[in-house]
């Protein structure tokens, strides 16, 4: 656990310093990315807009909506002041924020592909400042498991002298390893959005799974809270995936689709989709 | 703040395999006009040339088109058959727009330094009931943050645009990254005993 940063003279919260650069970064590869993709204008600072400040919002008022017993929640102004800085409530703000931007100016241009790979180097950099700073995990017997130092006496639900799952680590390694499947990927999907619905789909379904080696509490059927925030969102994307992969949105990701030959009768529309 | 308008299309675009044009249609553009005449309308080139082989050269409006993988009547590739025309020349304000934007940025953070500082002078005053001092700060700065960037969005201008979408923007950043002076996000301030 290290909670401050110095540099030379001046101490910096390691938390704050680590969302800080993933932001910086996160700008910077979204520039790059609308540059490339020839979006590099106005609407697209809109968008920015709006998922910063859905973000700033969502990330806080999720503890609003902790328990399903309305009594046992806090009032709004209490989740503001003092809630958590929730990731997954980050992620949905943000994705309201810029629904809610286009739609204030009337821009129907998707946006998504630009933000994907924006979000997964952001996320991979500010998870560091997560894993310096809070709880790394569950009880582990694996020889990478970590221990929270004794000289640390501020680290809830840390266990002392036990190894924990760097949980945190598992989420860089996959935020970079999903950052360069975007990469790889961003020429192959050509359908608009569908690059940031597959981004959406793997981090749901990865967070799902890497909740086992969290500290967060389970709450029912040993499951935690974002386990069960996800559930819905997980079978909706399973619903969306599976039209996407029926309609050949991704067949350049898949060896073998790829190179589908067209069926008899069936000709090409000039977008592409396939007209029988 | 508005997306340009998409081009009319061109219901009028031959395909290939269509009869030639009449007679009192434009020559093709590789024909120069006759003399005393204006010059042709923005042209489609002619099917032989749209189909298959070498990429186009890049047009005023982007680069051309590359070769394509042929679709199930011969061979694709070549330019887009029908161009679109040209759009209306349009003053590119995108790098005033994100240079008042940084500014913005910089405008919310000191707005919200200001900010803190009166609320902590407030804060002093009411005995027990500090929170409202934070609670009233967060307030004044969103309704300042929001109410004054939406009407300097309104006001259309791309200096005011830039400034109102930065000023968005620093005040997410500042609940995203701090312990958030005066966006009510002070946890640690209150923790330590600022208040």
């Amino acid at each position: 656990m290290i909670e401050e940063l110095r540099f030379g003279g001046v101490s910096v919260p390691a938390h704050a310093f680590f969302v800080g650069l993933g932001v910086v970064l996160a700008s910077v590869v979204f520039v790059l990315e609308a540059r490339r993709r020839g979006a590099l204008r106005e609407e697209s600072l809109v968008a920015v807009t709006g998922a910063l400040v859905g973000g700033a919002v969502g990330m806080r008022l999720s503890g609003w909506a902790e328990h399903l017993d309305p009594a046992l929640n806090p009032g709004i102004v209490e989740a503001w002041m003092f809630g958590a800085r929730s990731i997954l409530g980050g992620l949905t703000g943000a994705y309201v924020g810029v629904l809610v931007a286009k739609r204030l100016i009337g821009y129907r241009e998707r946006t998504g592909d630009l933000f994907a790979p924006a979000v997964a180097i952001g996320m991979a950099v500010g998870r560091l400042g997560c894993f310096l700073t809070e709880a790394p995990g569950r009880p582990t017997a694996l020889p990478w498991g970590v221990h929270a130092p004794a000289t640390v006496p501020e680290c809830p639900g840390c266990l002392a002298g036990q190894a924990m799952h760097p949980s945190f680590l598992y989420e860089v390694v996959f935020q970079l390893a999903a950052f360069g499947a975007l990469l790889w990927a961003r020429g192959r999907v050509d359908r608009p959005g569908e690059l940031f619905t597959l981004y959406l789909g793997a981090y749901a379904v990865f967070r799902f799974l890497v909740e086992f080696t969290r500290a967060n509490e389970t709450v029912w059927l040993d499951l935690t809270r974002p386990q069960w925030f996800l559930m819905p969102g997980l079978a909706l994307l399973a619903v969306r995936l599976t039209y996407g992969y029926r309609k050949g949105f991704y067949d350049r990701l898949l060896p073998g689709r790829g190179e589908r030959p067209l069926l008899t009768g069936v000709r090409l529309s000039p977008a592409g989709e396939e007209d029988r | 703040m508005s997306t340009p308008p998409e081009p009319p299309e061109r219901p009028q675009d031959p395909r290939p395999g269509d009869p030639p044009p009449p007679p009192n249609q434009p020559p093709p553009p590789n024909q120069p006009p006759p003399p005393n005449q204006p010059p042709p309308p923005h042209q489609p080139p002619p099917p032989g040339q749209a189909q298959g082989g070498a990429p186009a050269p890049g047009g005023p409006y982007g680069p051309g088109g590359g070769s394509g993988p042929g679709g199930p009547y011969g061979p694709g590739g070549g330019a887009p058959y029908a161009w679109p025309p040209p759009p209306a020349r349009q003053e590119n304000t995108t790098g005033v727009v994100v240079a008042l934007t940084f500014a913005g940025v910089v405008l919310e953070v000191i707005v919200n330094a200001v900010l803190a500082v009166a609320t902590l002078a407030a804060a002093d005053g009411l005995g027990s009931h500090k929170e409202l001092a934070v609670v009233g700060g967060a307030v004044i700065l969103a309704a300042i943050v929001f109410g004054g960037g939406t009407l300097l969005i309104r006001h259309r201008q791309p200096w005011s645009r830039g400034l109102g979408l930065g000023l968005m923007i620093g005040w997410a950043l500042v609940t995203i990254l701090s312990a958030g002076f005066c966006t009510g996000v002070n946890t640690s301030l209150y923790t330590n005993g600022g208040l």
